[in-house]
């Protein structure tokens, strides 16, 4: 029914959790993460009391162990509920209930901790630590990784599933995120996954970039109007005015409206510098 | 860019925010709401502590005037953002700064705060009013009324990308992680909006089929289930005949299952080991 993976970046203190699921909707329920505290997976006749309130916990100050010991004592059904906990300084906490469908069960390594349900075998959840394990870059593509060796264990065969992933940055505001992206009830919902954080963190690069712009927006399939500006950004940023100009003069020449747009970021006191530049000339 | 609309259902008190853009993954940046408190929208060079602390000061107490007269006060780029907030009480209040990308504007009323920026036209914001104002529908379908009716006025120049619907129960429960009454996202896709419709149309069905399983389900449950993918309409139905004790019917219904994935009968073995499914043993027994 549903496998998931609960991990902390070591480097970067960032956490997350990915999930993937026949339940429709299953990263609204399933997938908890605050920046500078933990990430949760709560599963299996999903209660979503164990994000909330265990983020609350650990926030407070509880090892994951003990707030998942007390969330389970409130818990008159604690035997039907699979949960994961890792908090930002690697260490985890699971249950999966006696009552769970089988083949239920978890298992953790160094930061991470990935439990599954109503699968076809041990191997799941057994594959999805081990891929964790071997990919190297960003937590959201390690995630990703072990999402697609638990398909590829057995999985979910029953079709038209619901994924999700949530990753937090360490030190940064509660409301902020890495990655937050889901997809619903889809026949692909692994490869859509991956092609919506492949453009998120595409975006991200592109947000950030000096120059290169141009093929980035093209190679990563970015937005219509960030393929128009990528090459007159890019002239911007190596002085080269006259190619600028007339990279946007050709662009306002296509659709006008680009014009009014263009006046309007300009008055934007940091993002418009570049554009006030532009028309000034 | 984006048009927006935050509301409140005067007769559930539900709140609930409905958006499209042309830009990625909308979701996670623009709507927010607390139960018995407020919602808010933030959008055009979307900054989320005008969500984040938008709701904190509206839970103080202060009025969605004078909360985004504290927040625009303290940004330095204020110009450049647009937000709409609308409170409990029906309340509501907007800014768009003047640096928005025209046409760009908002409308406000008794229960909700309509607003759209970077637009064809300045026709987007009124018809998200209107459009809400007429619709009779439950508040989700009423927010989506609300984005149709911006997308046929005009919309985005640029075209579009994501979308995204949230509502909250209207006043808090006992159980605050249960209040979210609703959160659909669509991330990246063509034509967001039918999406958008689909997950919603999607989402009343799995609630409908849970109103079937505990018995008596009002007709619209009744059509709602039957718009839902055939797998989930033939398990409810086999979950139907097995509490009813009509084991043939069922049969009949997993039969075609059972040949085309011999995994399915794993599956019902387990439900069966763990009380969930009535007659599952006769069921396999064929």
């Amino acid at each position: 029914m549903t496998y998931s993976i609960v991990a902390c970046d070591g480097e970067s203190g960032e956490v997350g959790v990915a999930a993937q699921s026949q339940a429709f909707n299953t990263a609204a329920a399933v997938a908890w993460a605050r920046a500078g505290v933990g990430a949760i997976a709560t599963q299996s006749f999903t209660d979503r009391r164990y994000g909330w309130r265990g983020l609350d916990l650990v926030a407070d100050g509880a090892r994951p162990a003990d707030a998942l010991a007390r969330l389970r004592a409130e818990d008159e059904v604690a035997e039907l509920r699979q949960v994961g906990i890792v908090d930002t300084l690697g260490r985890t906490a699971q249950t999966t209930g006696a009552a769970c469908i089988s083949a239920a069960g978890h298992v953790a390594g160094d930061g991470w901790g990935a439990q599954a349900n109503l699968v076809e075998s041990p191997r799941v959840w057994e594959a999805m630590g081990e891929a964790f394990e071997a990919t190297s870059g960003p937590l959201a593509l390690r995630l990703l990784a072990a999402l697609d060796a638990a398909e590829a264990a057995g999985g979910d065969w029953r079709g038209h599933c619901a994924a999700g992933i949530l990753v937090v940055p360490f030190e940064a505001e509660p409301w902020d995120r890495v990655v937050d992206l889901r997809v619903e009830e889809s026949e692909t919902p692994l490869e859509d996954l991956r092609r919506l954080v492949e453009r998120a963190l595409a975006y991200r690069r592109w947000n950030r970039a000096d120059g290169g712009r141009a093929e980035l927006a093209a190679a990563a399939g970015l937005s219509r109007e960030h393929v128009a500006w990528s090459p007159i950004l890019d002239a911007l940023d190596t002085d080269s005015f006259d190619d600028a100009r007339r990279l946007y003069e050709e662009l306002v020449a296509e659709e006008p409206r680009w014009a009014t747009y263009a006046r309007s970021l300009a008055r934007h006191p940091v993002a418009g510098a570049p554009i006030r530049s532009l028309l000034e000339r | 860019m984006t048009y927006s609309i935050a509301a409140r259902d005067a007769d559930t008190r539900e709140l609930g925010i409905a958006v499209q853009t042309r830009f990625f993954a909308v979701g996670q940046t623009v709507p927010w709401a607390r139960p018995g408190v407020g919602a808010v929208a933030t959008q055009a060079f979307a900054d989320r502590r005008y969500g984040a602390l938008g709701i904190e000061l509206l839970a103080a107490g202060r009025s969605p005037q004078a909360a985004l007269d504290e927040l625009t006060a303290s940004d330095a780029e204020a110009a450049v953002r647009q937000v709409g907030v609308v409170a409990a009480d029906g309340r509501s209040a907007a800014h768009t700064g003047a640096a928005c990308v025209p046409a760009a504007g908002h409308i406000t009323g008794e229960g909700f705060s309509a607003q759209a920026n970077m637009m064809r036209t300045e026709e987007v914001w009124p018809a998200m009013a209107e459009a809400f104002a007429a619709s009779r529908r439950p508040l989700p379908w009423r927010l989506l009324d609300a984005l149709d009716a911006a997308e046929a006025a005009g919309g985005d120049f640029r075209g579009k990308q994501s979308a995204a619907i949230l509502v909250v129960r209207g006043e808090p429960s006992e159980r605050p992680w249960d209040d979210k009454l609703l959160e659909l996202r669509v991330d990246d896709h063509p034509e967001p909006l039918s999406e958008l419709r689909r997950l919603l149309e999607l989402a009343d069905g799995y609630r409908a089929l849970l109103q079937l399983r505990e018995g008596d389900p009002p007709p619209e449950a009744v059509a709602a289930v039957r718009r839902l993918p055939e797998l989930d309409v033939r398990w409810s139905e086999t979950y139907a005949a097995l509490r009813d004790g009509d084991v043939e019917r069922a049969r009949a219904l997993v039969r075609p299952l059972f040949e085309s994935e011999p995994r399915w009968r794993g599956y019902v073995a387990s439900l069966a080991a763990r009380g969930l499914l009535p007659h599952a043993d006769e069921l396999l027994r064929e």
